[in-house]
């Protein structure tokens, strides 16, 4: 096994760096471990909390945050369940793991979890260093080979994939000294019922944030981001057919029948029947939004005159304010 | 600071030359006081050198000055009508419009001097054009009142030029301020009325009725001689668009509801005899008050009413019959003579071009044959998508509006005052019918609470 180089070649089509390519401690060699890790979305959205409640508490930028996880691990299937944080020192500028702490703490998790175990830790970071190292080898007293999970906070979500890694450990023998290293494992997301629940309903809280959370703004707020990305695909796709058409780049036929393919299999929204059923709707929706801001025009002349009717009345009890200017509705 | 004595012209345009400060107060403390003094015969002079001041003063600096010696020369005998008019249409282009709203009663008589002077001059129009102009920059905005409205749009009636007042009348008033735009009640009622007037020149019923509904309704002690004749106006107006006189609104001062029923008998009767669409039955009536009418000057639109009935009555049977012949339309709608189908024939070609009804007319038989449909229009175009954006659009800039002003009524005192009272326990006015809830949820001006008042009601 060789071992990894810092400057590895950039991938040719400037595609997002990823993390191991400027790391020291994470192994380029192919994890053939056969482990396989399925994480529930509780255990990130624990650490996504405990991330942002010490960001905000503290008012630091990055703090560093340091939490175990566990679940139940059965031969090379890992079910990482849950998760919970872990107090630690800084101390000479190394972190130090409350032992205490993590002992109680894991005993009354036995407690009420007796079937799970701990299977690793998590931070926060791009990329590992030499100290995830060090920590890493303390937890290694409590299990002998604990993942190693690490979410990115600051990572621009616009792909796919959730800026989560997990590696696992493996000792790598590098000019005949013993090192531990890093590999990046794979993951999937595993989702029981309550959790599907769960999950939906904090996204649509964080969409409907600056308001009362309406429902209709919270789906119009969806279809408003599907929409712009089927453009920016869209967009994306007709540049790459702008470069063919001035030949900066090489013709893929492959891509130009997908493309070819999926313009056929767009719907025929040029006839005169579309347009006319169209424009129905759209006018019934126009109507009902003239007719909503009509009635809260309304509303707003209700009150002025309820106010103006008690600005203009006279002190006298009973209902003789009828005598004035009254403006009756 | 003692007022400075100025002698003759020369002097005076001396010092105003010497304060050459453009800010308003300071014309109110320094100018004001000098020229409020001189009597009206100072400004007819000359300078010593035997020429006009005018010449000397520029009009965008000394604005209000030079309105003093404007309106003094306009109301000479035989003023010199060119060379006025001259500085008149200069003054008008180039006057500073905060400076004239210290003095808007100058103003008025500048713009009355102008039309006496077109007059004078044998042209009345050419004072239309400038006017508007001038009115634009007067106001303080397009919906505020101004002394000079109702002048403007009578000047417009009297030349006919009724489509130059559309742009001053378009704006809806929305705004009412006293200080610089030296308005009184009657100018509001006077306006409205010569608007209406206007429109029913041109045509727009629906503005003019809006316009006339406006006047009558205006919040009164005692009536005034507008309201009355505006409500003759109105019962004409709404017969020609509705077909009846419809109900005036709630807030309709009583006294003028009274005045109405005494005054505009013989117009409410004509309006019954018309909501009978008995074509009979309104001859009789427009006979016996023909006289009135012409004394009142509405006997043109009397004349468009009797046309108005055949319309009516034709727009009935379409909702009776499928087809008709021309011969029974005639007789249905009470036409007689010989040539009743042809002026049947005439008046459904011009409703069908005017949208009312829809209708064709096929002379395949001997005389001519009328089938009615329905109403072809779908309402799916792209036109009806721009009609129903302007008009949402309207609907909120109105609702802002009223927001606006709700909020300024909240902050009142008054409103204030009276909404702390009812809190602490005082009777609620406008009657026992108050819906709780409703009341409480609705006050803006409660933000501004006094703390210490009882809670309980939150």
């Amino acid at each position: 096994m060789t071992t990894m180089d810092v400057n590895m070649d950039i991938v040719p089509d400037g595609e997002a760096v990823t993390q191991s390519q400027i790391s020291s401690v994470v192994s380029s060699a192919p994890n053939n471990s056969g482990l396989m890790v399925a994480l529930h979305p509780l255990t990130l959205l624990n650490i996504s909390d405990h991330f942002t409640r010490i960001k905000m508490q503290q008012q630091i930028q990055n703090p560093q945050v340091i939490g175990a996880l566990v679940g139940i691990q059965t031969g090379r299937d890992v079910e990482i369940s849950n998760s919970y944080e872990l107090d630690f020192d800084t101390i000479d500028g190394k972190v130090q793991i409350n032992h205490e702490y993590f002992i109680t703490k894991q005993e009354q998790f036995r407690q009420v979890f007796p079937q799970f175990d701990f299977l690793g830790w998590y931070t926060m970071g791009p990329y590992p260093t030499e100290a995830d190292i060090e920590i890493h080898k303390q937890m290694m007293e409590f299990n002998e080979s604990p993942l190693f999970l690490q979410m990115n906070p600051f990572e621009m979500v616009t792909s796919k994939n959730l800026p989560i890694t997990v590696y696992e450990s493996i000792i790598d023998i590098i000019e005949g000294q013993a090192h531990t290293l890093f590999i990046k494992s794979q993951y999937k997301i595993e989702t029981g019922e309550a959790e599907r629940i769960a999950v939906d309903h904090v996204a649509h809280t964080t969409l409907g944030e600056g308001g009362e959370g309406s429902s209709l703004i919270a789906h119009l707020t969806t279809q408003r981001n599907a929409i712009q990305m089927l453009h920016t695909r869209i967009k994306l796709l007709h540049n790459y057919l702008d470069l063919i058409n001035s030949k900066q780049t090489p013709v893929d036929h492959d891509i130009l029948r997908q493309i070819a393919g999926l313009c056929n299999r767009m719907p025929t929204i040029d006839s005169a029947d579309f347009k006319q059923e169209f424009l129905t709707e759209y006018n019934d929706v126009l109507l009902t939004t003239y007719l909503a801001t009509i009635t809260k025009g309304t509303n707003s002349i209700n009150e002025l005159v309820d106010k103006f009717n008690i600005a203009n009345s006279t002190n006298r009890p009973g209902g003789r304010g009828r005598h004035q200017l009254y403006m009756g509705v | 600071m003692p007022i400075q004595q100025v002698g003759t012209v020369d002097e005076l345009i001396e010092a105003l030359l010497n304060h050459s400060d453009d800010r308003a107060e300071f014309i109110v403390k320094h100018i004001f006081p000098i020229l409020r003094q001189l009597p009206q015969q100072f400004f007819l002079q000359n300078t010593a050198d035997n020429r006009d001041p005018l010449e000397r003063l520029d009009p965008t600096h000394y604005t209000v000055p030079y309105a003093y010696f404007l309106v003094a020369r306009c109301n000479v005998e035989r003023p010199d009508v060119a060379n006025l008019l001259t500085y008149i249409l200069e003054f008008l282009r180039s006057f500073d419009p905060t400076h004239i709203r210290l003095v808007p009663e100058k103003f008025l008589q500048v713009a009355q001097g102008l039309c006496r002077i077109a007059s004078l001059y044998g042209n009345n129009i050419i004072s239309i054009k400038p006017l508007t102009h001038a009115l634009q920059k007067y106001s303080p905005s397009a919906n505020h009142l101004t002394n000079l409205h109702q002048f403007f749009i009578k000047e417009c009636l009297l030349t006919k030029c009724y489509r130059q007042a559309l742009p001053i009348l378009d704006n809806d008033i929305t705004e009412i301020e006293t200080t610089g735009t030296g308005i009184s009640y009657i100018d509001h009622l006077l306006y409205h009325y010569y608007g209406a007037m206007v429109y029913i020149g041109l045509k727009n019923y629906t503005r003019a009725l809006n316009f006339l509904v406006l006047v009558i309704s205006t919040p009164a002690i005692v009536t005034s001689q507008v309201q009355a004749e505006a409500y003759k106006k109105f019962s004409l107006v709404s017969l020609l668009l509705h077909g009846k006189i419809i109900p005036l609104p709630k807030y309709t001062a009583p006294v003028v509801v009274r005045s109405i029923k005494n005054q505009c008998q013989a117009y409410q009767d004509y309006a019954s005899a018309f909501e009978s669409l008995n074509v009979k039955r309104l001859r009789n009536e427009f006979n016996k008050c023909s006289e009135a009418f012409r004394k009142d000057g509405n006997f043109g639109l009397v004349k468009q009413t009797l046309d108005a009935i055949y319309r009516r009555k034709i727009q009935q049977l379409t909702q009776t019959y499928l087809t008709l012949s021309l011969v029974d339309i005639a007789d249905a709608i009470g036409l007689e003579g010989r040539d009743a189908p042809k002026i049947a024939e005439r008046y459904i070609l011009q409703m069908i071009e005017s949208r009312e009804i829809f209708a064709t007319i096929s002379h395949s038989d001997q005389g001519g044959m009328v089938s009615f449909h329905d109403d072809p229009d779908m309402y799916n175009t792209s036109n009806t998508i721009l009609k129903l954006e302007e008009q949402i659009a309207k609907a909120t800039k109105v609702s802002d509006r009223v927001i606006q002003t709700d909020r300024l009524i909240g902050c009142s005192r008054e409103y204030l005052v009276k909404s702390k009272n009812i809190a602490s326990g005082g009777v609620m006015p406008g009657g026992s019918h108050m819906d709780d809830q409703e009341f409480f949820a609705g006050g803006g001006g409660f933000d501004n609470f006094d703390p210490d008042d009882s809670g309980r009601f939150f």
